[in-house]
């Protein structure tokens, strides 16, 4: 078994979440921009480029870069095991994401090919090497808990939503025929959202919500086998893409049951929870698991797909990890600066409390700009002309007031730190 | 009988449970209620570092090498949340919520990081290697407060 992971000394430095997080709320604010700039045209159409790179911002701009700068803290924790080399390998993939997101991005706005092509190998090469470390971290691990296996599951998914990535920019540039570019595209997105993002953020939450609020865990068919079955039936619905088959194409259904299902027992789990008190990180998961089950509820109907983007993406997507991060960051620089009191035995001065870094006020104030945001935001996607500029102003001082919260809690944790040595 | 593991675990359940108690009492400013409790929890959880200290860990140290760097930092959160659980008692007097409040999230959040790493990690080696010990771990336990 390595244990390498739960030395202190060897967990990854602090500032590679807060860089990663830092940079996912300067994506975010770019996504409130596009809004005000492009207004209703982003709305059009789904397939309109100005709406693929708004879904790019906040998938791989916003989702990717907090959910590495977390792998990266999880893994010790999770699986025992540390990433590899983790600064150098935190600092190759931050820049590359950043970089890949920022031209893949404006290839899209500009449709300019050779950006196009740039932001698809950079983000293919950032992509890799996150998935080669995290890959070598696991194979490190012995710990063969079913946590640590539905997170494979996850991190798996990203790989096929990254070739199929690659594969449509290769067909939207010429450099490849890509003739069923709607059946990839549907196939790339499924991958990410369902599989990628859904699998990843529900495997944090059933760990999450009985451990911080006290709830009974989750029943093992949920919290064991549902995400892995999402990771099989969408197997199943990629190959009905090539064999067609009703029977197969059922897959995604399925998939959208269980996500129905699993965002039901969060809410059950939430409700009998013990600990009563309703905290910032409580109200975001709330708003995600409240717009997956209304995104599940749009679909069945047959509802647009702009209001189901919106759910998922500005519902599911944004809040259930801004959520997270409330948790996340506070708790770091506490843990990192009782470490380094520990470390220099200074017993006698004593580290503030969690709620010191981001005051409980600041991250509900927050809360309000983004649930505002995020109805105006679906507001506009069934009146893009009158609600997309008032939703890019909300989500963007909603975003910038992110990045202050996160910023704050790095100028208290650096005074604090300073204050120690 | 129940391997250490599944008893130490029970355990981390039921100072869960008396956390839980403790921070409702302060939630409802039911000073005295919250003072008996955060006692009472810090009794519990004193209980259950000292088996792990005096009696867990160092026979899990002696049989196996793996054992020494998840000891010592699971010492060192020991430490943390005695620190806490002092601080929160010391504060108690200033009957200020927001204080309180602020380091009994610190405190849940550090058990509940902690005892996913013991319950991980450090327990299925003590099933591996120490299981001998299970009964004076359920004795232990068991003692009357």
């Amino acid at each position: 078994m390595n244990t390498a992971g739960l030395s202190l000394d060897q967990a990854p430095p602090i500032t590679i979440p807060f860089k990663y997080f830092l940079t996912a709320s300067l994506f975010s604010i770019a996504v409130g921009l596009l809004l005000i700039l492009y207004g209703g045209d982003v709305m059009r159409s789904r397939w309109s480029p100005l709406a693929l790179g708004m879904t790019h911002l906040i998938t791989v701009g916003f989702i990717a870069q907090v959910m590495t700068g977390a792998i990266m803290q999880l893994l010790p924790v999770l699986a025992g095991s540390p990433i590899p080399r983790v600064v150098a390998v935190s600092r190759i993939v931050h820049l590359a994401l950043s970089a890949g997101t920022a031209f893949l991005v404006c290839g899209f706005l500009s449709s300019r090919e050779r950006l196009l092509i740039a932001g698809g190998i950079t983000l293919f090469a950032a992509f890799l090497i996150l998935l080669a470390s995290i890959g070598m971290a696991l194979l490190r691990s012995k710990s063969h808990r079913h946590r640590v296996r539905t997170l494979v599951f996850g991190w798996t998914a990203l790989a096929p939503t990254v070739i199929l990535g690659g594969y449509l920019v290769a067909g939207l540039t010429g450099l490849s025929q890509v003739t069923e570019m709607r059946q990839i595209v549907t196939l790339h997105l499924s991958w990410g959202l369902l599989g990628w993002i859904g699998i990843v953020l529900f495997t944090t939450i059933f760990e999450l919500v009985p451990m911080f609020y006290v709830a009974p865990g989750f029943p093992v068919f949920i919290k064991q086998w549902s995400l892995p079955a999402v990771f099989l039936l969408l197997i199943i619905f990629t190959v009905s893409k090539f064999l067609p088959s009703v029977f197969l194409e059922a897959g995604l259904v399925l998939i959208v049951m269980a996500f129905f299902i699993i965002g039901l027992f969060v809410l059950r789990t939430v409700y009998q929870r013990k600990r009563l008190i309703i905290d910032t990180t409580l109200l975001f998961i709330w708003t995600g698991v409240g717009s997956l089950l209304l995104a599940v509820v749009v679909w069945l109907s047959g509802g647009n797909d702009m209001l189901l983007g919106g759910l998922l993406l500005g519902g599911v997507c944004l809040s259930i990890p801004i959520g997270i991060i409330y948790k996340v960051i506070p708790f770091l620089c506490w843990f990192h600066l009782q470490g380094l009191l520990v470390k220099q035995k200074k017993f006698h001065h004593t580290v503030p409390s969690m709620k010191h870094f981001i005051k409980e006020k600041e991250a509900k104030r927050q809360y309000i700009l983004h649930l505002i945001a995020l109805c105006l935001l679906l507001m506009a996607t069934q009146m893009p002309n009158s609600f997309t500029i008032p939703a890019g102003v909300v989500f963007m001082f909603s975003s910038l007031y992110l990045f202050k919260n996160i910023l704050y809690a790095y100028i208290v944790f650096h005074n604090e730190w300073n204050s120690v040595c | 009988m129940d391997d250490i593991s599944k008893l130490l675990i029970r355990d981390h359940r039921r100072c869960d449970e008396m956390f839980v108690a403790m921070e409702q009492a302060l939630y409802h400013s039911k000073w005295s209620h919250a003072e008996k409790a955060a006692y009472d929890l810090a009794h519990a959880m004193e209980r259950h570092f000292n088996l792990e200290e005096e009696r867990l860990f160092p026979e899990l140290e002696q049989v196996s090498s793996q054992a020494s760097g998840p000891v010592s930092v699971m010492m060192m959160e020991h430490a943390q949340m005695r620190h806490l659980l002092k601080t929160l008692q010391s504060s108690m007097q200033q009957q200020s919520k927001e204080t309180l409040l602020g380091i009994t999230d610190t405190l849940l959040v550090t058990m509940q990081q902690h005892n996913m790493k013991e319950e991980n990690i450090l327990y299925p080696l003590a099933d591996r290697f120490v299981a001998d010990l299970g009964e004076e771990i359920a004795r232990g336990i068991a003692e009357p407060e």
